[in-house]
């Protein structure tokens, strides 16, 4: 109980720590308390997405019947891109809270949207397709619920939620300059932070502080890369269950981050036995919750439409609106061309990491990925202004914002060929042309299939902060859904910002259903 | 009968951060043309090490193994392997499984598929050609991991522990196909290296055992077997050598 107590007391001093430097910093603080500010946020934002992402996704893997609820769900608010969360921040945060906390609620609750999703289906995927054996032996030795949770389900789950956060991490350093300036309707907040920090340096054309800002963030993604994420992840590693690979786990890490390591194994299981003393007191009334969070979810979902239909009979079509089929073929158009360009160097880098064991490789392109791309945006608007240069500058940033995706799921496909299967292949002689076609290509497709899920989800998020930039006075704004969309918000116009949120969710469905499911169903055949 | 292989001296030391593991020390033996020999030691000693050694899956630290007069480098285009953990490509049925290292030879589909149910039809899996790896049994997966081994017509067969899930009858069945084709002399395998830990099945199978120590291991007793063929496991000398071997163990 102790650690437990301890692990909560100390968050609850984080907060407060946070609150106070929040309320006595200001838009010139030193750009290190604006630094130490946005990592606060960040840290907090991956508390709230872990506990949802454990919660929706054990959820969604128990039962087929919540399952056919939240996996639809997620997939929406996956799709929606981070500006479509604006009206809803309003809604929720900024009118019940004014002033300071709501402004910073709503940045955190922007941050978590960007890091939420991919925790909740990285939980469920793993719970999913865990070892059957494991809930075979927790049964026969009749273990509870609560055992089943802090003894089968963390440990299973814990390699999946320590490498989603690193990429939650980074996706929301990608966003952290559209998070951390909410614009609504005409009203522009700038929450103190260093993404705020940049983006306004970048509006003004103030070069300075734009490397400094720059400077801050990568020195700190390197730093927390190195000394937090690194260590986790050789940690998480020692939890991996694969039978039938013949490696033997090293082990890597030192004595500290062992310790460390342990300690908090120890204090978050705390934290959740007395999380459970409280569950068990709204156990009888769980499903009622539950239910009660979907229908608020979907009766929200449907007001939102209905409201958006309001609005345009009241105030008729916007112009913009008719250039709504046009910006989706030039936006899909780019992420295509995004895409084919990163598999193209992906599939060739991870065969080799994989097939030289380069894990030298394997660490750096975990640091570079963690770089928030978006940062250099300002700078890429200003090298790539004007003409064919600004589409060229655009799918560098949407292949940015979605090919970490692909590598890492195209890497981890390599990495799990077992270990007798290379021995079996070279055995029986496979010349180079089978080699791919028999074991390669096989046992990669899966997971390529799955990162090019995420990393089209990916693409499509991307879009409203790759199709318009500016710095200074150089700027670009190409046609596309996403500027459509920045656009709309920042004229504050209700009606064709809710139409083209529904229509670019539509979208996004739509390929799910259409390519992407097809494909997956194939897949599990397959296996 | 000439030298078939010969392991010399051998050295396996695995290096883990934190210790060194030695498997063999100066480990050597040599096995003949048309020899079948079975390897019996305690688990963890390194058996399946040292065939995974022998068919140049991995590098000694020190030491040769020589194989037809030629050092082993790679993998050696003689040697064939009934993994102790199967290893099936899950994504191919049982058919592509089996003909996979003939699919390697540059075999077409239909002269392939035709010698690979001749081989699933031996270890008795005829109907299941089509079925994938996920929906077998594990003694199942092991006959299919035996007859992919036997379809690429081997010199030496190796095979780690290759009856060890299954049941007594069948195990008994596979065990006299796989005798028929060693001691048919038209027919590949020519000899046979099997590492098993059932003592009984290596008397009534073997020419030659060799009792291995624990780690790191070396060779405690080579024992050849003389008895007629078929052997008869209740007659007073195949007691004798079971006996034998079990005093080597202990
Ligand atoms: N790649 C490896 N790295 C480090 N150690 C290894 C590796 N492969 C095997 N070992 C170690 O070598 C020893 C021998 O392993 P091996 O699989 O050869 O044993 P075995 O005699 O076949 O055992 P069993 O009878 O249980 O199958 C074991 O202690 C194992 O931990
Ligand atoms: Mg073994």
């Amino acid at each position: 109980m102790i650690k437990g107590l301890s692990l909560i007391i100390f968050l609850a001093v984080l907060i407060t720590g946070f609150y106070y430097l929040d309320i006595t910093s200001s838009q010139n603080s030193s750009p290190f308390l604006l630094l130490l500010l946005t990592l606060f946020r960040m840290f907090f934002a991956l508390l709230l997405s872990l506990a949802f992402g454990l919660f929706f996704g054990y959820l969604a893997a128990r039962s087929s019947r919540a399952e056919r609820l939240v996996i639809p769900v997620l997939d929406i608010l996956q799709s929606v891109p981070i500006v479509g969360f604006f009206p809803l921040v309003f809604v929720l945060f900024l009118t019940t809270f004014p002033g300071l906390i709501g402004i910073e609620l709503s940045c955190i609750f922007l941050i978590f949207t960007s890091m939420a999703w991919n925790l909740a289906f990285g939980v469920f995927e793993s719970w999913k397709t865990r070892d059957p054996a494991l809930d075979e032996v927790a049964n026969s030795f009749g273990l509870t619920n609560k055992l089943k949770f802090l003894k089968v389900f963390l440990p299973s789950v814990s390699p999946t939620l320590i490498y989603n956060s690193i990429l939650s991490w980074s996706i929301a350093w990608f966003f952290l300059l559209v998070s951390e300036v909410i614009s609504v309707g005409n009203s522009t907040n700038y929450v103190h932070g260093v993404g705020s920090f940049l983006a306004f340096s970048a509006i003004q054309g103030n070069l300075p502080n734009t490397l400094i800002g720059l400077g801050l963030i990568l020195s700190s993604v390197l730093f927390i890369y190195v000394f937090v994420w690194k260590p986790l992840l050789k940690w998480s590693k020692s939890y991996y269950l694969k039978p039938e690979k013949s490696i033997f786990i090293p082990r890597y890490y030192n004595d500290f981050y062992e310790f460390l390591g342990n300690f908090l194994s120890e204090a978050v299981k705390e934290v959740f036995e007395i999380l459970f003393f409280f569950y068990d007191i709204i156990k009888p009334y769980r499903k009622k919750i539950l239910y009660g969070l979907f229908y608020i979810l979907i009766l929200g979902s449907l007001y939102f439409v209905l409201q958006t239909a309001y609005y345009l009979f009241s105030y008729g079509f916007d112009s913009s609106l008719s250039s709504i089929p046009l910006a989706i073929l030039y936006s899909f158009l780019r992420i295509l061309i995004a895409y084919l360009l990163s598999l193209l160097w992906i599939f060739p880098v991870c065969f080799l990491i994989y097939k030289y064991k380069l894990s030298f490789f394997d660490v750096i392109s975990q640091a570079i990925s963690s770089l928030p791309a978006s940062a250099l945006f300002p700078l890429i608007a200003l090298v790539f202004s004007g003409g064919i240069l600004s589409e060229v500058g655009v799918i560098i940033m949407i292949m940015l914002g979605m090919m970490w995706y692909l590598f890492f799921n195209v890497l981890a496909g390599f990495n799990s060929i077992p270990s007798d299967l290379e021995e079996a292949s070279k055995v029986f002689k496979l010349n180079s042309f089978l080699y791919f076609k028999r074991v390669l290509f096989p046992a990669v497709i899966p997971s390529l299939i799955v990162g090019s899920i995420t990393a089209w989800g990916a693409g499509w998020n991307a879009l409203v902060i790759s199709e318009v930039a500016s710095f200074g006075h150089t700027t670009y704004h190409q046609l596309g859904i996403g500027s459509l969309l920045v656009d709309s918000v920042a004229k504050g116009s209700q009606a064709s910002t809710g139409v083209i949120i529904i229509v670019f969710v539509l979208v996004v469905l739509l390929l799910n259903k259409v390519v992407w499911k097809k494909l997956l169903s194939h897949k599990l055949r397959v296996n | 009968m000439s030298d078939l292989l010969v392991v010399k001296d051998l050295r396996k030391v695995y290096e883990t951060n934190d210790r060194q593991l030695e498997l063999f020390k100066d480990l050597s033996f040599t096995m003949e043309d048309r020899e079948f020999v079975s390897i019996i030691g305690p688990s963890g000693c390194g058996k399946s090490t040292l065939l995974r050694l022998i068919a140049g899956l991995d590098k000694p630290t020190s030491g040769s193994i020589v194989f037809q007069g030629q050092k082993v480098i790679n993998e050696n285009l003689g040697i064939s392997m009934v993994f102790q953990s199967f290893g099936l490509f899950p994504w191919l049925n049982v058919i592509d499984n089996v003909a996979i290292g003939l699919e390697a030879k540059g075999m077409n589909k239909k002269d392939r598929y035709e010698i690979a149910k001749k081989y699933i039809e031996k270890v008795g899996l005829d109907g299941y050609e089509e079925t994938y790896p996920s929906e077998l049994s594990g003694g199942m997966k092991q006959r299919v991991g035996v007859a992919r081994a036997l379809a690429v017509t081997p010199t030496l067969l190796c095979m780690d522990e290759p009856f060890s899930a299954l049941d007594a009858l069948t195990a008994e069945n596979l065990r006299e196909e796989v005798l028929l084709l060693w001691e048919d002399k038209e027919f590949p395998p020519d000899s046979v290296l099997m590492v098993t830990h059932n003592v009984e099945e290596a008397v009534y199978m073997s020419t030659r055992i060799l009792v291995l120590s624990e780690k790191p291991a070396k060779l405690i007793k080579d024992v050849k077997i003389s008895l007629d063929r078929p052997r008869n496991k209740k007659s007073e000398e195949f007691q004798e050598y079971t006996d034998l071997i079990y005093s080597c163990l202990t």
